[in-house]
């Protein structure tokens, strides 16, 4: 089942075409991420799913019943906003059972669902205090429960983790996610946070100046990205541009602006002519003097950063472009220094040809 | 050595502040002192006999009925002005329209305009356009109008609060309709400014002299003007009693209001 569907929804502010013609379907209970960097029209989107902005053109369905002249409280969606939006005047168990005492629920029922909000957010026993008590990690989960208390179709959220810690965040992502999946809520979530939105959708949809550019799983998301844009938004990337000079047996013959000659699997739409070719930093290899030269370029170290759990080379090519190589530490690469002669492995299989440019 | 010029320095400050402080509060205290003074026609410092006299005389109906006045108008001009202004504000904070400018001016004439222009304007109004006498209604109208900008501005600062439209959003999200929205979200959070702004344009309208002087008439007086007149023909110790007694009045006003509507949270947060 369709739980929401977007059909050609635009919306101007002014001149500015902040959501221009997104088409998508969401079913049940699927968690969908709309990303994108600031600006590129996500929150918009989601504000005109839960109706704070009528659209200028297009059609909002929500289980199949077009939305677009319902105001936001005729709509079955409840937001967790950025900024948690919670009433400063009412205590937490008010805050919570804010939505369910406008649908007139009945004391008894209130008081139970409203604990079992605050008990699946694990943040029990605060009832009775004020908001201004809670930590930002607490707030925010009082904000979850919130929306979550009313059963709503369709849940939106706005960023929700932006405001916390960084260890705090990642913890969140996972919890938030079970409970979306113990309860099957079909889920909007707008993030700029690349990592987030690969860590915790079923779907993403990635936005730029209000185009959706492409909707997939993480995985295609991440393997196959459709422009250089996406490829660099999210995860790393390097980029090589050159032309795609001849296709013969389903490989890709590609010369580097600066002369070096590369191979890639040909997919449907590559064409001879004007090319970039990415591949992810982890997909490149040191290789050894004895080996097959194809995809081998030779460069020496530049830099070497340390990560942690990760080494990344960055290796300046022979010809003058750049490749980051990134490698667990504790392997090959941790010999390598900087200034060393090194050659460079594209794996064949993980290099990539874009034709549109960036 | 800096440590001491730090000292030097934090001592000076102290010492300003004790002075602009004994500044704002001697006259009261002084006025405080008279007003007990139990002396004939004169005020000496301190006072060489201390009575209640001029509090008995300040009881009398000479003062009473003026105070009386100017609490009725005060209150009810704030009472009047309460609806009209919240929705004023409203448009101003929220809604682009034709002519919004001007709106905006002319609520706001009474402050930036001079007051005697705007009492005088007032009374050629009502009396050579309406052909009106001065008259517990038209003193009731001219207060009401001085007493609009101070609430507008109030609530006006209070709705700009920049959270206030995403818990709008949040109330709307969760199914609470326009007027849920206004009596559940809305209102208690713009509350305390709505007291702010009643609050002084209460004693806006309690210490108003200029457009009072061109609207009142004979035997129907505010109490400011009415001072005014007294000390025309000579000073008196039951002048300080009846000043004591608005004091009383306006404090108790500012008391019962920040208790129902903190507002003082309200400007401190804002200003």
């Amino acid at each position: 089942m369709i739980d929401l569907e977007l059909k050609d929804v635009t919306k101007r502010f002014g001149s500015v075409v902040a959501v221009n013609r997104v088409s998508m379907q969401v079913p049940k209970g699927e968690f969908l991420t709309l990303l994108g960097p600031s600006g590129c029209g996500k929150t918009t989107l989601l504000r005109l799913v839960a109706g704070f902005y009528k659209l200028d053109s297009g059609e909002i369905l929500i289980r199949g019943k077009t939305v677009n002249k319902l105001s936001p409280d005729k709509r079955d969606t409840a937001m967790v906003f950025q900024d948690y939006a919670l009433f400063p005047h009412l205590s937490v168990f008010e805050n919570v059972a804010f939505g369910l005492r406008i649908r007139k629920t009945a004391e008894e029922e209130i008081k139970r669902r409203v604990k079992w909000a605050l008990e699946l957010v694990r943040l029990p026993g605060v009832e009775e205090r004020s908001i201004f008590q809670l930590s930002g990690g607490q707030q925010q989960r009082v904000a979850f429960a919130r929306a979550i208390v009313v059963q709503p179709e369709i849940m939106l959220l706005d960023e929700p983790l932006s405001n916390l810690d960084f260890k705090l965040r990642q913890a969140m992502r996972i919890e938030m996610r079970s409970i979306q999946k113990e309860l099957e809520t079909t889920t909007i979530y707008v993030t700029h946070d690349q990592t987030e939105a690969l860590v915790m959708s079923d779907h993403i949809a990635i936005m730029k100046s209000g185009v959706l550019e492409q909707i997939g799983s993480p995985k295609e998301i991440y393997e196959k990205p459709r422009t250089p844009f996406i490829a660099d938004f999210v995860g790393n990337i390097n980029f090589l541009n050159g032309k795609i000079t001849d296709i013969i047996d389903g490989e890709a013959k590609f010369t580097t602006d600066k002369g070096a000659v590369l191979s890639a699997p040909f997919t449907g739409d590559m064409k001879v002519g004007e090319a970039i070719l990415a591949i992810r930093p982890e997909r490149c290899g040191f290789a050894a003097e004895a080996e097959s030269r194809k995809n081998v370029l030779s460069g020496q170290v530049a830099h070497k950063v340390y990560t942690g759990s990760l080494i990344q080379c960055h290796v300046l090519l022979d010809g003058g472009e750049r490749v980051v190589v990134e490698k667990q530490s504790k392997s090959a690469a941790d010999d390598y220094q900087e200034g060393q002669k090194v050659l460079v492995r594209l794996n064949y299989e993980d290099c990539y040809l874009m034709t549109e440019m960036k | 050595m800096e440590l001491s010029r730090e000292y030097l320095l934090s001592a000076v400050l102290r010492v300003a502040v004790a002075l602009v402080f004994a500044f704002l509060f001697l006259p009261i205290v002084v006025i405080l002192v008279a007003s007990l003074s139990g002396e004939q026609y004169i005020i000496r410092i301190p006072p060489t006999s201390i009575s209640l006299r001029w509090f008995l005389e300040a009881f009398d109906r000479y003062w009473m009925e003026p105070l009386q006045l100017s609490l009725v108008i005060g209150i009810v001009s704030v009472i009047l002005v309460l609806p009209i202004s919240v929705l004023a504000s409203f448009s101003l904070a929220r809604y682009e329209f034709k002519g919004k400018q001007i709106t905006s001016s002319a609520i706001y004439s009474p402050i930036t305009l001079p007051a005697i222009v705007v009492g005088a304007a007032m009374l050629q109004f009502f009396t050579l356009a309406l052909g009106l006498r001065g008259s517990f209604t038209t003193l009731l109208i001219g207060h009401t109008i001085v007493v609009a900008p101070y609430v507008v501005q109030y609530v006006i600062v209070s709705l700009q609060q920049h959270r206030i439209r995403n818990l709008e959003w949040a109330a709307m999200n969760l199914g609470a309709g326009r007027a849920e929205v206004f009596w559940k979200v809305t209102f208690p959070l713009i509350k305390p400014g709505i007291f702010a702004g009643a609050t002084f344009g209460f004693i806006t309208s309690f210490n108003n002299i200029p457009v009072s002087l061109f609207l009142i008439r004979p035997g129907m007086v505010t109490i400011p003007i009415k001072i005014i007149q007294y000390l025309e023909y000579g000073y008196s110790p039951v002048l300080a009693a009846v000043c004591v007694v608005t004091l009383f009045i306006v404090a108790v006003a500012i008391a019962i209001a920040e208790r129902v509507g903190q507002f003082t949270k309200f400007l401190q947060v804002q200003f």
